[in-house]
């Protein structure tokens, strides 16, 4: 039985991980899992390539594990690992993937005030939207818009400066409103 | 004067509540990727990854220079060989004429 479990301290499983510990890794996959998972939705179209995605991330975390110094959280890190891995993904894809989870079911607050049908929609024409965004552009409208980080955030997990995060941003908000406005420009 | 509604906001705000449910994949996942972690191929480095970094600017530049002093400097045997080998303009010509012209301006005694 493995000696690493829920309650092992990070630190103690990072350590152990970086010497080649793969029982410790896996405790760690275990308990980021749904943050790879989430942002790898995000981005690729289907279950399956959400799950292969998800590994990617992993694969590569595991790859750059020797060089995390733990000068922040294990969780910060391993975001600027999955951030580069979704963005390389965009890259590599021969078109961007028009939606992201499509096969998964959908999560809405209790207090919502649209349907799970509406949700699939408003999500469904974003992401058919997004699909148009260059790789970069639309991995930082995803962050900023969807995943609520901050510019600040969004530089350091993008490997970008502020100011062009800031550009980019705008850029990808007024492609979107040209893309978007027939279908929901006039509705307000 | 009041903020103009936002329907792109509005847009974001709706994705952004809505959470794809990962949670049908999470199962066995650690197992999944141990099993392609335990398939790759240990990082070894390759032929490439042996050759040093090297920026070809400074090579181009020194490799101008030798053939700038080479034309300038050398005894007409050199010009004419370089001309044939380069085969970009008539080397005999030009072996005859620059050094009568770098004399001229002073760059060859």
């Amino acid at each position: 039985m493995s000696r690493f479990n829920a309650t092992t301290p990070e630190t103690e499983l990072v350590a152990a991980a970086q010497n080649g510990g793969g029982q410790a890794f896996a405790e760690l996959v275990n308990r980021h899992k749904r943050l790879a998972l989430s942002l790898a939705a995000r981005f690729a179209p289907s279950r399956s390539e959400i799950d292969d995605l998800g590994q990617e991330i992993f694969l590569k975390a595991y790859r750059e594990l020797p060089g995390f110094r733990g000068e922040s959280s294990f969780a910060t890190w391993l975001r600027t690992v999955a951030v580069s891995c979704c963005l390389d993904y965009l890259r590599k894809a021969k078109r961007s993937p028009a939606a992201g989870g499509l096969e998964l079911p959908l999560e809405l607050p209790d207090d919502s005030k649209i349907s799970a049908f509406e949700a699939a929609d408003i999500r469904d024409s974003l992401n058919r939207a997004m699909a148009k965004l260059s790789p970069a552009d639309r991995l930082v409208i995803t962050l900023l818009e969807l995943e609520g980080e901050s510019v600040e955030t969004v530089a350091q997990v993008a490997n970008m400066s502020k100011i062009s995060v800031r550009v980019r941003a705008h850029r990808a908000r007024g492609k979107l409103r040209t893309l978007l406005e027939d279908v929901y420009g006039t509705e307000t | 004067m009041a903020p103009k509604h936002d329907w792109l906001q509005s847009i974001f705000l709706t994705a952004r509540q809505v959470v794809i449910d990962v949670a049908p994949l999470e199962d066995g996942f650690e197992n999944r990727v141990l099993a392609r972690l335990g398939r790759e191929p240990r990082v070894a480095p390759s032929v490439l990854g042996l050759i040093p970094a090297w920026n070809p600017a400074p090579v181009f530049a020194a490799l101008c220079l030798l053939v700038l002093a080479w034309t300038l400097f050398a005894p007409q045997a050199h010009l004419d060989f370089m001309g044939g080998a380069l085969g970009l303009f008539d080397m005999e010509s030009l072996g005859q004429v620059l050094p009568v012209n770098l004399q001229h301006i002073g760059m060859l005694s």
